[in-house]
């Protein structure tokens, strides 16, 4: 849509002189640059017009801008001629200058045609704050505020109610509503200093930064997986918490941007750096068979500069890709040089469809860092001591393997394996703790089919099955434990039809990494994201009740049992026990290198009393480092290239073949230049960010907080300070709140503080239709700020008031529910977030920061409110309003569930009506409100009274049971009313 | 239901006219935003008025995920038939960058189709015997030959063709429909999404939320993937427990405050939302009626074929695509996946094709035997095409193909599009082309303008640019195949 054309009429009503920046730079951008601005590949007729030299220029005798003289300016002929040759703009642009326009032209010229420089390239400099004679003021924001509004003739609004006001500084500092006890204290308290107290109170709270870092996520393009193609299972969520402890640190907005930009170019960055640069790992990447890997790194070096622009500068670069802008200043040449800070990295182009693609951190608990290093010296210890035992002995084989029993297995071991049918149950101690491995030999139906072969389950339900899958290709563990199981699933191992040998080792821990399958002498691939159930299970499930061989019958050949997890080389022997002694036989003549190293080690492993001890022990060693490795948390950063430095080729219309001039790294022309001892790379181009003349990082920063408050920015186009962009509606306001932002540190906190304690942000929002028809989107400010909340507000405020939030922080993201088959409809089957396992117990009412981000397929009901997809950087969110957001507050089981919560939270009241309320709307309903909730309370009543099987299905909805059922029918009713209130316009409303 | 947008058309001209005369002192902007509120007013859509006379009211796009191979299907090359395992000139692959599928491949051998072509309809056009039932209807359809991209890989690829460009982030096609015209029908979306079952090996190309997502349009403008396990629509059903007549007793609950709420702050959002809620009712009997073929004729669901009654199927998705039709549904997008036939083609694409002929043609002919197809517009293409040359292991009998972008085979029909033609030629190799290429970006262009909307002029401010379904490049509508 066109800059709307209300605001331009709204803009332009400060009557009076014709102002360049506000009135002609716009149109001349709108109608003249495509064809006569920066872009000098698609300039038409040489002719410039977005610098005055040119404008103004004698080109031959003509004149586009003759100052003072409209007539004999060729601008003005050219936009009123009626000679269809002449006309500009061409009419097969379809760009149309009104009349208004062609005369606010004429009087500009008229006036002098005075130039100026578009605003958001000029370094802001602090105004002089209007004067407040009414006494309505708090804080400059409200004395430039007020300015306008006399200006318009229009006055502020009253202060918002008391219980109003907390609602909505409770939402905007932590996300979540006041409690009844909150409203109550905040609403007694009428000293002065009250609201700075709440203000300060609610700052503090770690529920802050969770708040403030989901916008900061947005525009970071956060999420937990890859994003294209496989869009596999990407860990990430390290940098996730990195950013809400930033907020509620209230770490100063330049080391904020230096850090993510280039934390790892500091000097000894600490891991906390490193990780904060997760912020350009974020961007999303592919694995697709086939892809072409040097065109995707230019692709992310493209995301990250586009990313960059629009964050940091406000600035839509992205043209500079293919050609020069054609309306801000941002030549291609200059657009390759940003690309150029971004184009020595050391990240591959392919992602390899991993959880860690290189370059990562590892993030180590206290101690962990040195026992993971002396665990991996004693591993690589026992490798060594193993391989010089294996030469010496290598040496001799030929001598040793003549009286050598090949059929035998190994030393001291008593292979428990049975054949089929005759296999009797076996007992095998299992638990916690007690690590053990598990071969079966089966066949795997070609027709689609599960089936079970065998479990050892005890009468309470715990112990352990292993299910073999020809649909998925696969092979799945489960280990039931007291309070929740835990099933590891490895899809595409297995080939249908057939007899397959597998292996299940467990190694005694509770997260998915304890098991691993072997498929014959083949490790299958483990990855950090198996198939899930859930993470880890709950409790034990020791028991000591016997193996079933359930599919025995048919399906079950073999079955051998381990109290301990064998090694790879133990696996291997078993796999060969039939082949290697026929090779032995053979002779040594016979073997090739692979052979003669099948021998070697079968021998070893049999004959060998010390190499087999060490053996056992290198494997126990080395799952001990792996338990280490895979439990220790990681994350994707940033790291540059040491042997280069960065440059880039022009591309020509973008292409990554088609290279032309080379480029060093460095900032557009029409900004400051970087300081001289500048380092040229990222951390050159993050200083040169948060210079303090820089005309665009506070501005484009102080905007979009403004924006967090009052739904809409100073400058409404967040992303956009350019050329195009809307110009600001307060314009002093920003660059005043810009440079103080500055002086004062770059504190977030403060910032924040300063808008929230303002009389412009405490009116009331009530609004008369007048106010409505010439204000709709409050851009004047003459009545506080009113929209609706974002999704995840609005699910965090439902478990809130119900109870159910689990206020536990940070760690890797979780899965609530979720409408079944959303993953599976659209995923490649080989992709580990194909299938969508949700968690149970308390992750499903975690705080929504926390809920996984699948981008192809994000959770729907925050989809459905507007958040967006995460495929890229997103500084403003569209605010909708629609039947499938209805439908999700209504029905989805989340809300659900929190209605029977809230229901049960107040059901003993004394009137559970107006407790309800209190928690859902945070205020006292009136008598007339009071009325109606209770007529609805009385049919849901009567209804569920006459339908009891009705109410008993309703409460039976979500996994976690009412403690309260001595009343089913009263508690129905009131989830019912609890959905209502959940449902109304001003409870998912900051009023 | 609403007055559709071709007959509000005429009455927006001459609405226009009357501005145009009497109100001379407000303004063209003014002028502007009025019509505008006008067409809002009625279907919700930002253009004033159509560019060009529409011929569309709604369009059934028919997607086949993963790249169906035309050279097995439609771009038939007789000639390719002796030169069997010859290697592809150099002069013919031109630099053509290969995937890195087949980037490692030694020789780059012909392989000719295994299937028999013939003549069908009126103008005679080719079509393999893999398509019986699309061939019986070749003369109410226009088959395009030259279809071509840029993007190589499906990611990519199938992003551009619905979205105008390869990087996620843009609206989709029918995100700019929604946008651009607004809704015709007040108790179903405006843009429905269905997704198929299929019949080739399992591990089919990805589909992602993007392809039907609305990028930076706001997201009421998003498909609504139409789901055959669960709730048709999600979140479509009350919770058990929950009745129709309880739910209608709770709205009026929530209405009941929602108009004491607005009497006290005066903002139209909450009466908006009143309106949603009201929508939202009605959705939830709309949406099961619409997935409710019980009513359908015993001719009209074998026509369909055996799948037909089978929920997910590309057959019943078809039948629900004509039903949203007859309500109005201004646009409906069926995925099917599992064409990327990199080997083992002569045994998966008969499987696909075996999915998809049928019910393609009965689409067609249950639009035109309800009247539907003189204002339904119904596409078929997938993202790209398929090389002549062979992937791994070549044989008389079987085969595979890699990615092809630089020309592939989409077939229209309907609403203004002229039955039984071909356009544009392909070289022997069925490589290049040879005349009258189509860029995606002209058959988007093409499709909007059967809408009455000029590619151009359809846009969206963001990022300082006033960004279009076709992007910045040219593009052009394909005039020869519009009757």
């Amino acid at each position: 849509m066109k800059f709307p054309l209300f605001m331009a009429a709204m803009l332009g009503a400060s009557a009076g002189a014709v102002e360049f920046n506000k009135d002609i730079r716009p149109l001349l951008s709108d109608n003249c640059f495509q064809c006569h601005g920066p872009d000098s590949a698609s300039r038409k007729a040489g002719l410039r017009l977005d610098r005055e030299e040119d404008i103004k220029a004698d080109r031959d005798g003509i004149r586009v801008v003759v100052p003072g003289k409209p007539d004999e300016s060729e601008l003005i002929k050219r936009i009123t001629t009626t000679d269809p040759d002449e006309i500009m703009p061409p009419p097969k642009l379809h760009k149309q200058i009104t009349t208004a326009q062609v005369n606010l032209l004429r009087q500009w010229i008229n006036e002098g045609a005075k130039w100026q420089a578009h605003w958001a390239f000029i370094a802001p400099e602090k105004p002089t704050v209007p004067a407040d004679d009414s006494g309505w003021a708090v804080n400059e924001i409200d004395r430039f505020v007020l300015a306008r509004l006399k200006q318009e003739g229009l006055k502020p609004s009253p202060e918002a109610d008391r219980a109003t006001l907390i609602r909505r500084l409770a939402f905007d500092l932590t996300g979540l509503p006041p409690t009844p006890g909150e409203v109550n204290a905040f609403s007694r308290d009428r000293s002065t200093k009250a609201w700075n107290k709440w203000i300060g109170g609610l700052q503090k709270s770690s529920r802050y930064g969770e708040h403030r870092a989901r916008y900061w996520l947005d525009a970071a393009r956060y999420a937990d997986t890859h994003g294209l193609h496989l869009d596999n299972y990407r860990e990430m969520w390290p940098y996730r918490d990195w950013v809400i402890r930033a907020f509620n640190r209230n770490k100063p907005f330049d080391e904020f941007t230096i850090e993510q930009l280039a934390g790892d170019l500091l000097e000894n960055p600490t891991v906390e750096q490193q990780v904060a640069t997760g912020f350009h790992r974020c961007n999303v990447t592919t694995s697709e068979g086939g892809a072409i890997a040097e065109e995707f790194l230019v692709r992310y070096a493209v995301d990250r500069v586009n990313t960059t622009g629009t964050v940091w500068m406000g600035l839509t670069v992205a043209c500079g890709q293919c050609h020069d802008h054609k309306f801000d200043p941002i030549s291609q040449r200059e657009y390759y040089r940003m690309f150029a800070y971004f184009n020595n990295t050391t990240q591959g182009g392919m992602d390899g469809n991993r959880p860690d693609t290189p370059p990562i951190v590892r993030i180590y608990g206290k101690g962990k860092a040195e026992r993971e290093k002396k665990v991996r010296a004693e591993r690589d210890k026992l490798s060594k001591q193993l391989k010089e035992i294996a030469k010496k002995a290598d040496k001799k084989l030929d001598e040793r393997i003549k009286n050598f029993d090949a059929t035998a297995i190994w030393k001291g071991e008593k292979l428990n394996e049975k054949n089929g049918k005759d296999v009797p149950d076996v007992s095998l101690p299992i638990g916690v703790g007690k690590p053990f491995t598990l071969f079966v030999q089966f066949a795997l139906p070609e027709e689609h089919e599960r089936v079970e072969l065998l479990n050892q389950i005890d009468e309470n339900g715990r112990g352990i099955r292993v299910w073999a899958d020809s649909i998925n290709e696969g092979a799945e563990l489960e280990l039931i434990g007291s309070e929740g199981p835990l099933r590891v699933t490895q899809i595409k191992a297995l080939k249908p039809g057939g007899s397959r040998r597998i292996y299940f080792t467990y190694d005694g821990h509770t997260d998915p990494g304890s098991v691993e399958l072997w498929n014959g002498t083949r490790r299958m691939t483990r990855n950090r994201y198996p198939y899930l159930e859930s993470d880890r299970f709950g409790g034990d499930f020791d028991n000591d009740a016997k193996f079933k061989f359930v599919a025995s019958n048919e399906r079950v050949q073999k079955a051998a049992f381990f109290d301990r997890i064998l090694s790879a080389e133990e696996i291997t022997a078993l796999e060969k026990r039939d082949a290697t002694p026929a090779l032995v036989k053979a002779g040594p003549k016979k073997w090739d290198k692979n052979k003669r190293k099948q021998v070697l080690h079968h021998y070893l492993q049999t004959q060998h009393e010390e190499y087999r001890n060490l053996s056992v022990k290198l494997s126990e060693v080395s799952r001990q480092l792996d338990y280490l490795t895979r439990t220790t948390p990681l994350t994707h950063v940033m790291s540059e290239r040491t042997n280069k430095a960065p440059m880039a080729n022009i591309l020509e219309r973008g292409e990554y073949d088609k290279k032309r001039d080379e480029v060093k790294p460095g900032v557009p022309a029409a900004l400051p230049p970087l300081a001289k001892d500048s380092p040229t790379n990222r951390l050159g181009l993050a200083q040169w960010l948060v210079r303090p003349d820089h005309p665009l990082t506070a501005r484009v920063t102080v905007n979009r907080i403004w924006q967090q408050f009052f739904g809409v920015g100073l400058v409404k186009t967040a992303g956009d300070f350019g050329v195009q962009g809307e110009p600001p509606s307060h314009p002093e306001l920003l660059d005043w709140l810009a440079v103080d932002f500055m002086e004062n540190g770059w504190d977030m906190k403060r910032l924040v503080r300063q808008i929230v304690s303002s009389a412009t942000y405490r009116q009331t929002a009530r609004v008369g239709p007048d106010l409505v028809a010439r204000d709709p989107e409050n851009r004047l400010y003459a009545r506080g700020p009113r929209f609706r909340l974002d999704a995840e507000a609005i699910r965090d405020m439902a478990l809130y008031v119900s109870g159910l939030l689990d206020e536990k922080r940070g760690g890797p993201g979780v899965r609530p529910y979720q409408p079944a088959g959303l993953w599976k409809t659209v995923g490649y089957e080989n992709s580990n977030t194909v299938q969508f396992y949700r968690h149970y117990g308390d992750a499903l009412y975690r705080r929504s920061i926390y809920t996984f981000w699948k981008r192809t397929s994000p959770p729907p009901n925050m989809t459905a409110l507007d958040a967006p997809n995460r495929e890229a950087c997103v500084v403003r969110r569209e605010r909708t309003n629609t039947p499938l957001q209805a439908l999700v507050l209504l029905n989805d089981v989340q809300f659900i569930e929190a209605a029977r919560h809230l229901a049960e939270r107040v059901i003993r009241e004394p009137d559970p009506v107006r407790a309800m309320a209190l928690h859902v709307l945070g205020r006292r309903i009136d008598r007339e409100e009071a009325k109606i909730l209770n007529a609805s309370l009385a049919k849901f009543s009567g209804h569920f009274q006459a339908n009891q099987n009705a109410a008993e299905h309703l409460l039976s909805q979500g996994d976690k049971p009412n403690q309260e059922t001595s009343a089913p029918v009263k508690l129905a009713a009131l989830t019912m009313l609890a959905n209502q209130l959940l449902n109304l316009d001003e409870a998912i409303t900051k009023n | 239901m609403k007055p559709d947008a071709i007959d509000r058309f005429n009455f927006l001209q001459s609405r226009r006219q009357f501005f145009g005369r009497t109100a001379t002192g407000l303004g063209a902007a003014a002028l502007a935003t009025m019509l505008q509120r006008d067409a809002v007013a009625e279907s919700g859509g930002v253009l004033p008025n159509f560019h060009v006379a529409p011929k569309a009211k709604r369009a059934i796009w028919l997607f086949m995920s993963g790249a169906p191979s035309q050279l097995d299907m439609w771009d038939y090359k007789p000639q390719m038939q002796e030169r069997f395992d010859e290697d592809l000139p150099d002069s013919v692959r031109n630099g053509q960058r290969l995937t890195g599928m087949t980037s490692r491949q030694k020789r780059f051998p012909v392989a000719p189709s295994k299937y028999e072509f013939e003549r069908h309809g009126q103008a005679g056009i080719h079509v393999s015997e893999l398509l019986p039932y699309t061939s019986k209807m070749i003369d109410d359809i226009a088959v395009v030959k030259t279809l071509n991209t840029e993007a190589i890989n499906h990611d990519p690829a199938i992003t551009y063709i619905q979205t105008g460009n390869q990087v996620p982030g843009l609206p989709c096609l029918g995100s700019w429909l929604s946008y651009g015209l607004g809704s015709t029908n007040e108790n179903l979306p405006t843009f429905m999404v269905l997704n198929s079952t299929w019949s080739a090996k399992r591990d089919a190309q990805a589909l992602y939320a993007r392809l039907w997502g609305s990028g930076f349009l706001p997201s009421e403008h998003q498909g609504v993937a139409l789901r055959s396990q669960g709730d048709p629509v999600l979140y479509l059903s009350n919770p058990p427990g929950i009745s129709g007549s309880l739910r209608r007793q709770m709205l009026d609950g929530v209405n009941a405050m929602n108009r004491r709420h607005y009497q006290r702050l005066g903002d139209p959002e909450t009466e908006a939302r009143i309106s949603q809620y009201e929508m939202a009712f009605r959705m939830q009997s709309s949406v099961p009626e619409l997935v409710d073929i019980s009513n359908e004729s015993e001719a009209t669901l074998k026509m369909y074929g055996p799948d037909v009654t089978t929920p997910g199927t590309f057959a019943y998705n078809c039948l629900l695509a004509r039903r949203m039709a007859e309500k109005n549904v201004r646009f409906t997008q069926i995925f099917h996946r599992g064409w990327d036939q990199h080997g083992n083609l002569t045994v998966d694409l008969p499987l696909q094709i075996g999915d998809i002929d049928q019910p393609c043609y009965a689409l067609v002919q249950d639009l035109k035997q309800r009247g539907l197809l003189d204002d339904t517009l119904v596409i078929w293409a997938g993202e790209f095409g398929r090389t002549i040359y062979c992937q791994g292991r070549l044989t008389r009998e079987n085969y595979g193909r890699d990615h092809h972008p630089r020309c592939f085979t989409g077939w229209m029909a309907g609403a203004g599009i002229k039955g039984g033609t071909t356009y544009g030629e392909t070289d022997d190799y069925g490589y290049n082309v040879v005349r009258n290429p189509v860029h995606i970006r002209d058959l988007n262009a093409t499709i909007l303008n059967q809408f009455g909307i000029n590619h151009e002029r359809l846009s969206y401010r963001f990022q300082g640019l006033d960004q279009r379904l076709t992007g910045v490049e040219e593009a052009h509508v394909i005039n020869d195949i519009l009757s």
